[in-house]
Formats: structure tokens, C-alpha cells, sequence
């Protein structure tokens, strides 16, 4: 048992240094071109960009730690820890940058390796040429999804291509970064709207525990609302009927009564009961309740709102060439075009 | 499901960015950001940049992800402004926002933190961007402390909300409960109506033992607030009997101990509405909403007793003379230019308290009379005669005792720090002045100095000087823990007031007994009010920031007619009704004690009933 805790111990030890590290890493990636003194876990950044330093509200030098310790020793330091607000502000300092990109896949085809390609026999390849280009776009969208005091994201990356979204994969591509003055004016609207069509699938799956946890939480809520009025008003209901009962019962005692005393007594406590009765209707608690019951549903339903915020983070515009090959079918020389992408002679 | 059904239909928004549907009861609000047709914008105007900035954007998402609720990512921000980490604070807020889903009675006993932890709460909440509209209510008295809190411990602005209009753009709101419950009865509704038609992130509700009674206009203004998290403070959930616990409870969940006939059944002995039935099950529904802890269980807080040392003054027949001359004059002699008596009640307010801190604040006043139209001649020569009469006085009885104390405090504790008080810049110069000529090492601090000015002056007293004479404008929110001698050369009649000046050395990290020392004369008004708000109030061995909720609960925190703290109020009426009759003037005294002694003893009972059921 001990030696179970201890490896549970040490695996959150563990985590708890690679997330420090990863923060690290981040930071020292991201002040890269600033001047960065570290001093036993002590990082001292200054020289920084003054567009940052405006973001930020706070000249440099900015001394950064990454633990309690560190932090409980230099009062002056800023801890740094996922999702820190040192952090949070330089995701929101990036918010409007990297937004678009350009990248160019290079490939050239080879004219033995396109042969393969050619389904007819006694064809061969005589020439290939690039001839315009063809364009890929992905579409990085992150969501988050928020509800009770929880927040989750997920970035998911779509791949569009007029219009169509693929499932291809990029990497096995040599790809460098594009120039633009190669490329026309293009309007990736359609495609955005593809992307986002193929988002909503990816929300959708993406959600589904979260929602199955927490319809599961309001349902319990929305029952003890329920339940709760339900009685009200049954409580209510019962004294209604228990107040009439009261009435019927004095008015049979008063018709079998000859002295006057017990008449009056009896007449006093009809009236009270009359009173009573007509006070409880006066009141119209069924409505009352119904509101207050309708008031705290929506309370409860808004308090579970699972909210979803989906913004697009990038575009990564890719291009590449086509090529028109000249194929030889029966001697006769035929021109097709090749999409070296998808390795398709069409 | 007919509720949740006309719910959905009459929520359903048409908004291009926003998509609101419901799934069964799940009620989903899919937003789509309103920039992403300007990168669109950009990819048309062939407007690119570095691929690389992607890798490091796509990684600070990762690195401001924030984690689940197992610690508090605001508390790095805050850490810095707290004078000391008490880990139960940050327990309690991590309870209520995890556990709890941000809806909680934290019935922590007093002197423990709860506007701490309810600080935590709230800027944690904003930090991770779950709160936007928030609204705190507060005693009347407590408005400016929450404020002034919120501001330097927690770095968050809340604007108070006084006039109906000021709802409109409410983001951060703080008001005094008093004020808002107030009802129209010819338009049957709440005057702060507003407040209802905003739907609140948070709504934290401090001394909250006063929503007691579900008929009160008060516990109904707080039922029809929207609200997505509700936190209840207050140390006494309940006074008199378990039904105001219930009613405090349906504030925060509905039904949570069934309907009242449900409650009076489970949990009341019969006929006894003090004495639950089944404690046990009753404490464990109590602990699905509510966070108590108690002093003895916290570690790292330690209570030092305050010492109250009042000293009587012996005026010199001089002295007393010319202090009866001003009274007179205050009192039957304060015409305005046209000859019209003043009202006395004004004179009382403004002037009183002068002549009652220092010879030379009564001098300056005088001497502001003589030379301002709006008075009437008489009065003015009325005026002339006390200043020379003033003049004739060789000696200073009140500044002679003063240094008496310092000496006497000197030798109890050498050079120990000493905090000195005055309401009035006059005298505080005055008193600054003559203690420098008696070699005692002195800073001044009032109001109007810079931040830097402050944080400089504040530094020399704790490194060089001795005595730090202050107005309490001067040291509003400070904290000198280092020191534990106060002295009060004159006193504010409002027992709030010298609260707030205990309270700058009686705070967690005081090491030493706090040792209260008050100049009052011998024979006069203020050496009764001195002892009643001493003596019977400030030094009875309460804990920092019971004697506020005991007014609140008496209803003597507010402000009365005049505008003056209705405690001071009722004392100055005393004083205008006595005449200058002094034995009116102690009856009415007495009678006031006697109110507040009952007010601390139904305290105390409410207390230790408390204690019993939750303990």
C-alpha cells in the first residue's frame, strides 16, 4: 500500500515538474530575443519588446519563478503556473498575431514515379510542367467550454479544400513558408463555413461527457425544485380541503344544536374557518408558488449553462503546384494535369 | 418539464455569433467569434505572417489552460497584498467554487477571514473569466471597508450603488443592503428594482444573519436577485430559532431541507423551535451548503487582549471656565448674522467635538468665528472674551497628562512604538510641536499625503521615530501590527470609528497586548461617552469585528437623520437635550449602555447557541 502511494506520490511529483517546465520552455521560447538571466530558477528578463511592455502594463525587467518556494522567498517575483495570469497575458498579447499563414509544399514530380500513376498500359510520360496552383487552407479553431466553475478547451485543425474537408496529412510533404506575391486574391468564406459545419461534428463528440455530467447534476437540481413546489402546493391544497371539511362539519354540528351559547360558539368558528379559507384563496398561492417555482427553474438551468466559445485562431493558407504532363496514349501526345497532393492525373 | 418548456421558448435569441438550443433540460449557448471574418479579411488582402508566432500562440493556449479547481490560480496575484497566509482561507474558497458550485453559507467564526475568502472567491472567478457582473451587500457601515479591501488586497474597483439609475452599467457593484431593500408600497415595488433584471455571476451577501425573516422586505429584495452563485456571510446563521436558518437556506437552495412542514417535522422537537431533533442528520444537510470553521481549529491566528486605560483629566479652573464659556456659547448664544439661533444641532455636530479635542482647536474655531459675517456681533464678542480668556491659561493639563502617559508607557516598555490619535489636523499639530520639544521622536500622518509620502512616513516610524501622531484619515486602512500602545487624545463618538483605530494594531501578527489609552475630563460629558465606548463597548474582550455586527444587528450602524452614525446621533442628542446638565446628560448615558449591554448579551447567547447546533 505504502509503495503504491509513493508511486502515486512520485507521479504527481513528476507532473508537476514537466508542467513547470513546460511553462519554462514557454517563457524562454517566448522572450527569446530579450535578455534572460537565470539565476538558480530565478529568471530575470529584461530588454523586452516595449509593444509588450504597453500589453502588459509593467516595464521590464520582469522577474519570473516557477514554484511556491521561489515565489514565498522573492516577494517580488511573479509565479508562474499553468494558466497564471502572467500567462494569460501573453496568450491574450497573441490573440490578434499568428493569425495567417502562408505555406508553399514543394514537390516536383518525378516522370517514373508519375508512370506508376497511368492506369492504361502503353502510356508513358513525356514532359511535366508546372502550369498554376492549387490550395489547401486549414482552419485552426479553438473552443472552450465552459459551465459551473469548470472550463475546458480543445483546438481542433480542419482541413479544407474547395469547400470539400480532408483527411489528408500534410507532414510526409516538404514544406516551406510561401510568398505571397505568387499567389492570386483568394475568398476562403466557403471554405470557412465548411470548416465550421465540420467543427460543430467535432463540438458535438467533444461535449457529450460534459453534458451527460452535467445534465445528470441538474436534473438532480431541477428535481428537489420540483419536488419541493409540488409539495408546497399539495401542502396548501390539503389545508384547503382540510379547512372545508372543518366548515362541513361545524355547519352539520350547528344544524343539531338548540342552545344558544353552542350556536354562537359554533357560528364564531365557522366564520374564523370562512375567513381562513378565503384568506388562503385570496392569496392564490398556486400562482405565487408556480412563479417562485418557475424562477428557480431558470436559475438552475442558467447556473448549469454550458457554454461553448469557438473562435478561429489561424488560417494557414498552403499552395502548390500542378502540372500539365504531356502523356504519350498510342503515340498520341495528350495533356494532362497531375496534382502531385493527391497523386492524381486527372 | 412544462417549467424548463416555456423556459426554452421564451429564451430562444436570434443572433448571427450566438446559438442558444436546448438539449432536453440542458440549457447550451454556442457563441462563434465575432473576429474570425477579419483573418478572413486578412487571407483576401494577402496580408501573411510568421508561421512561427502559430507555434508559439498554439503553445500559450496550452499554457493559460486553465486547470481543474484544485488550486487557486488568482492567489500569485493576490499573495503579495495579504499580510499573511492563513491556508484555511484558501480552503474555503476552493471548497466553495469545487464543491460547492459557488453557492455557500460561510459561517466561519468571526476574526477568521470571511471577507478574505470571500475575496479569494470572487477574484478567482474573475480571473478564470467566470464572473463579469458581480454585487456585494454589505452593512451600511461596512461599504467603504469591503471597498477599500477589495482594492488593495484583491486589486478589484467595486463601484458603490446608491441612486436607482446607477444599475444600469453595473459590473462590479457593491451597495449597502439598507438602502437597496427599500420598498415603494404605492408602486408595489422594490425602488432598487433594477437590480432584479440583471442576471449576477455572483452575489455575496455579508452579514447575513439579517435575512432571517422570509416576510421582511430585505430577505425578499435578496430572493428575486438573479443569481448563478449566492455566498451568505455571517458567523450566526441563526439568532432565535432554527426557522431563520431555514429561511437563510431557501435563499441559497430551495427545498434543500424540504418544505417547513418538512423541516418543523424532521428536524424541530415539538413546540420548540431552538432544539433540532436530529442534530446529527441536520448538520450533515447543513454541510452540502455551508463552510464553518472555528478560531481554535485554524491554526496561525492568536487573539491578544486589549488593555483600556482611560486617564481623567483635572482641568485647572482656567481650563474648565472657558471650556463652560464655549458650551454656553454653543448652546445659547450661536447666532447667525440676522440674529437667529443657529441650529444647535448643527453647532453639536461641527463644533463640539473641537472643543472637546484641544485648547487650540477650540482657539481656532473661535478665531474663525470672529472673523466670519455670517455670525452675529454678539456672538462674535461672546467669542473675543473666551480667546482672552483662553490666553490667561499658563498651563495645558491635557498635553501635561499626555506626556505623563508616554513617560508612564516608557518605562513599562522602552521606546516601544506608540500610535497617537486626534481628529483634528489643529491639534494634531499642536500636540506634534510640544512633543518634539520634550526630545520625543515623532512622525506626522494625516490625511492628503501621497502614496509615496505614506509608504516613507510609515517606514520612518517604524525604523526612527517612536510616536506616529495620525488623524484617521490619515492611517484609514493602514496596518501597524508592530505597535500595541494606542492612544486616543480625543475620541470619536462613534464607537465604529475607534473600532477602525483599535483595528490598525488589533490584527493577525500582533504579538503583544494591546494597551488603549483615552484622555477624557474629568467632570465633563466626554468622560462618560469615553467609558460607555470603552469601557463597555471596545474593550470587552470581543473579537475584531463583532462590535459591527452587533450594532448592525441593533440598528445603531447606519446613518441617522443628520447623517451622523446613528450611535453618535443618539449621544449628541443627549447632549443637546442635557442643557449642559450633566446629570441628564449620564442618565441618558446609562440608558444607551444599557441598550448595548443587552445587544453583547443576546450576542453572546446567539453565539454559543450557534456554537451548539454546528460545533
Amino acid at each position: 500500500m505504502n509503495k503504491l502511494k509513493n508511486i502515486h506520490l512520485n507521479y504527481l511529483i513528476k507532473m508537476k515538474t514537466v508542467k513547470q517546465n513546460n511553462s519554462k520552455e514557454f517563457i524562454l521560447e517566448f522572450f527569446k530575443d530579450s535578455k534572460i538571466k537565470d539565476d538558480k530558477g530565478v529568471l530575470t528578463i529584461s530588454e523586452v519588446q516595449k509593444e509588450f511592455e504597453d500589453f502588459i502594463g509593467k516595464k521590464s525587467p520582469y522577474k519570473l519563478v516557477f514554484d511556491f518556494d521561489l515565489h514565498d522567498k522573492f516577494k517580488d517575483s511573479e509565479l508562474i503556473m499553468q494558466g497564471s495570469y502572467f500567462l494569460l497575458a501573453i496568450r491574450d498579447y497573441l490573440n490578434d498575431k499568428g493569425q495567417t499563414s502562408l505555406l508553399k509544399i514543394n514537390i516536383k514530380p518525378d516522370s517514373l514515379e508519375l508512370s506508376k500513376n497511368l492506369k492504361l498500359k502503353n502510356c508513358k510520360i513525356l514532359e511535366s510542367k508546372h502550369s498554376n496552383f492549387e490550395f489547401l487552407s486549414e482552419f485552426s479553431f479553438l473552443s472552450i467550454y465552459q459551465y459551473l466553475n469548470e472550463k475546458e478547451q480543445s483546438i481542433n485543425k480542419i482541413l479544407v479544400k474547395s469547400n470539400e474537408v480532408l483527411n489528408l496529412d500534410l507532414s510526409k510533404f516538404k514544406i516551406q513558408t510561401g510568398n505571397k506575391d505568387e499567389i492570386p486574391e483568394i475568398d476562403l468564406s466557403e471554405d470557412y463555413q465548411s470548416a465550421k459545419n465540420r467543427l460543430n461534428s467535432y463540438v458535438t463528440k467533444e461535449i457529450m461527457p460534459i453534458k451527460s455530467s452535467l445534465r445528470e447534476k441538474l436534473n438532480k437540481e431541477l428535481k428537489r425544485i420540483k419536488d419541493h413546489y409540488f409539495k408546497q402546493i399539495k401542502e396548501k391544497d390539503d389545508e384547503v380541503e382540510r379547512c372545508m371539511e372543518k366548515i362541513n362539519l361545524l355547519k352539520s354540528k350547528l344544524k343539531h344544536t338548540y342552545y344558544d351559547r353552542d350556536i354562537s360558539i359554533l357560528n364564531r368558528l365557522i366564520r374564523e374557518s370562512k375567513e381562513r379559507l378565503e384568506n388562503l384563496k385570496k392569496k392564490s398561492y398556486k400562482t405565487r408558488l408556480e412563479t417562485e417555482e418557475k424562477f428557480h427553474t431558470t436559475d438552475e438551468i442558467e447556473k448549469h449553462v454550458l457554454s461553448i466559445k469557438n473562435s478561429l485562431i489561424n488560417i494557414t493558407l498552403f499552395y502548390y503546384p500542378v502540372y500539365d504532363v504531356q502523356v504519350s496514349i498510342r503515340r498520341k501526345k495528350v495533356v494532362r494535369k497531375y496534382d502531385p497532393v493527391f497523386d492524381v492525373i486527372f | 418539464m412544462d417549467q424548463i418548456k416555456k423556459i426554452s421558448n421564451s429564451e430562444l435569441k436570434k443572433d448571427p455569433f450566438q446559438k442558444t438550443y436546448f438539449d432536453k433540460n440542458l440549457k447550451i449557448v454556442e457563441n462563434f467569434s465575432k473576429e474570425d471574418s477579419g483573418i478572413l479579411e486578412k487571407i483576401k488582402n494577402n496580408h501573411f505572417e510568421d508561421r512561427k508566432i502559430l507555434g508559439l500562440k498554439l503553445r500559450s493556449e496550452e499554457a493559460a489552460k486553465q486547470s481543474e479547481m484544485t488550486k487557486l490560480i488568482s492567489y500569485p496575484l493576490i499573495r503579495g497584498n495579504l499580510e499573511y497566509n492563513l491556508p484555511h482561507q484558501q480552503e474555503g474558497a476552493l471548497k466553495i467554487l469545487r464543491d460547492l458550485d459557488g453557492r455557500a453559507l460561510l459561517a466561519d467564526e468571526v476574526g477568521l477571514g470571511k471577507t478574505i475568502t470571500a475575496g479569494m472567491v470572487l477574484k478567482e472567478c474573475i480571473v478564470r473569466g467566470f464572473v463579469r457582473k458581480a454585487l456585494i451587500l454589505t452593512p451600511p457601515s461596512l461599504v467603504n471597508q469591503w471597498k477599500e479591501e477589495l482594492s488593495t488586497k484583491f486589486d478589484l474597483n467595486f463601484k458603490e450603488v446608491n441612486k436607482e439609475s446607477e444599475w444600469e452599467n453595473a459590473g462590479l457593484a457593491i451597495a449597502s443592503i439598507d438602502k437597496v431593500k427599500n420598498f415603494n408600497v404605492s408602486t408595489n415595488e422594490f425602488k432598487h428594482s433594477k437590480a432584479h433584471e440583471i442576471y449576477w455571476d455572483i452575489i455575496i451577501i455579508d452579514e447575513a444573519h439579517k435575512l432571517k425573516d422570509k416576510k421582511t422586505f430585505r430577505w425578499r429584495f435578496v430572493d428575486k436577485l438573479q443569481k448563478k452563485r449566492l455566498l451568505l456571510l455571517t458567523a450566526t446563521p441563526f439568532q432565535n430559532d432554527l426557522i431563520e436558518l431555514y429561511n437563510l437556506l431557501s435563499l441559497l437552495r430551495r427545498g434543500h431541507l424540504g418544505t417547513i412542514s418538512e423541516f418543523r417535522s424532521s428536524f424541530l422537537v415539538d413546540g420548540n423551535e431552538r432544539q433540532p431533533l436530529n442534530p446529527r442528520e441536520l448538520k450533515r444537510k447543513l454541510s452540502e451548503v455551508m463552510i464553518r470553521r472555528r478560531r481554535d481549529e485554524v491554526k496561525g491566528i492568536h487573539y491578544m487582549t486589549r488593555i483600556p486605560k482611560i486617564d481623567s483629566i483635572n482641568l485647572s479652573w482656567q481650563e474648565k471656565n472657558a471650556y463652560e464659556q464655549v458650551v454656553d456659547l454653543l448652546l445659547l448664544h450661536y447666532f447667525d448674522f440676522n440674529g437667529e439661533p443657529i441650529s444647535t444641532n448643527l453647532a453639536a455636530y461641527s463644533v463640539l467635538p473641537k472643543i472637546t479635542s484641544s485648547s487650540k482647536s477650540s482657539i481656532e474655531f473661535l478665531e474663525n468665528l470672529i472673523i466670519n459675517p455670517k455670525y452675529h456681533k454678539t456672538t462674535q464678542d461672546i467669542a473675543k472674551r473666551i480667546i482672552e480668556d483662553f490666553k490667561r491659561i499658563t498651563r495645558d493639563t491635557k498635553i501635561e497628562k499626555l506626556i505623563e502617559i508616554i513617560h508612564d508607557i516608557n518605562k513599562r516598555d522602552k521606546d516601544t512604538k506608540i500610535l497617537l490619535y486626534t481628529k483634528h489636523p489643529a491639534t494634531l499639530k499642536y500636540i506634534s510641536d510640544i512633543l518634539r520639544k520634550q526630545k520625543f521622536k515623532i512622525t506626522e500622518f494625516k490625511g492628503g499625503l501621497t502614496p509615496d509620502e505614506k509608504t516613507a512616513r510609515i517606514k520612518e516610524f517604524k525604523e526612527k521615530t517612536q510616536i506616529l501622531v495620525s488623524t484617521e484619515t490619515g492611517a484609514e486602512g493602514l496596518n501597524f501590527q508592530f505597535c500595541s500602545n494606542l492612544i486616543n487624545y480625543d475620541l470619536p463618538w462613534n464607537p465604529m470609528a475607534v473600532e477602525q483605530r483599535i483595528g490598525r494594531l488589533d490584527r493577525i501578527g500582533q504579538k503583544k497586548n494591546i494597551f488603549v489609552y483615552s484622555l477624557a475630563t474629568k467632570g465633563t460629558m466626554e468622560e462618560h461617552v469615553v467609558d460607555l465606548i470603552i469601557n463597555k463597548m471596545c474593550c470587552i474582550g470581543l473579537v475584531m469585528g463583532e462590535l459591527p455586527i452587533i450594532l448592525f444587528n441593533m440598528g445603531l450602524d447606519s446613518n441617522g437623520q443628520s447623517g451622523s452614525n446613528k450611535f453618535e446621533e443618539r449621544i449628541m442628542n443627549a447632549f443637546l437635550d442635557s442643557k449642559n446638565n450633566l446629570h441628564r446628560f449620564t442618565s441618558e448615558i446609562e440608558k444607551i449602555s444599557g441598550e448595548i449591554k443587552k445587544g453583547i448579551k443576546e450576542y453572546e447567547q446567539t453565539k454559543k447557541y450557534t456554537s451548539q447546533l454546528l460545533d
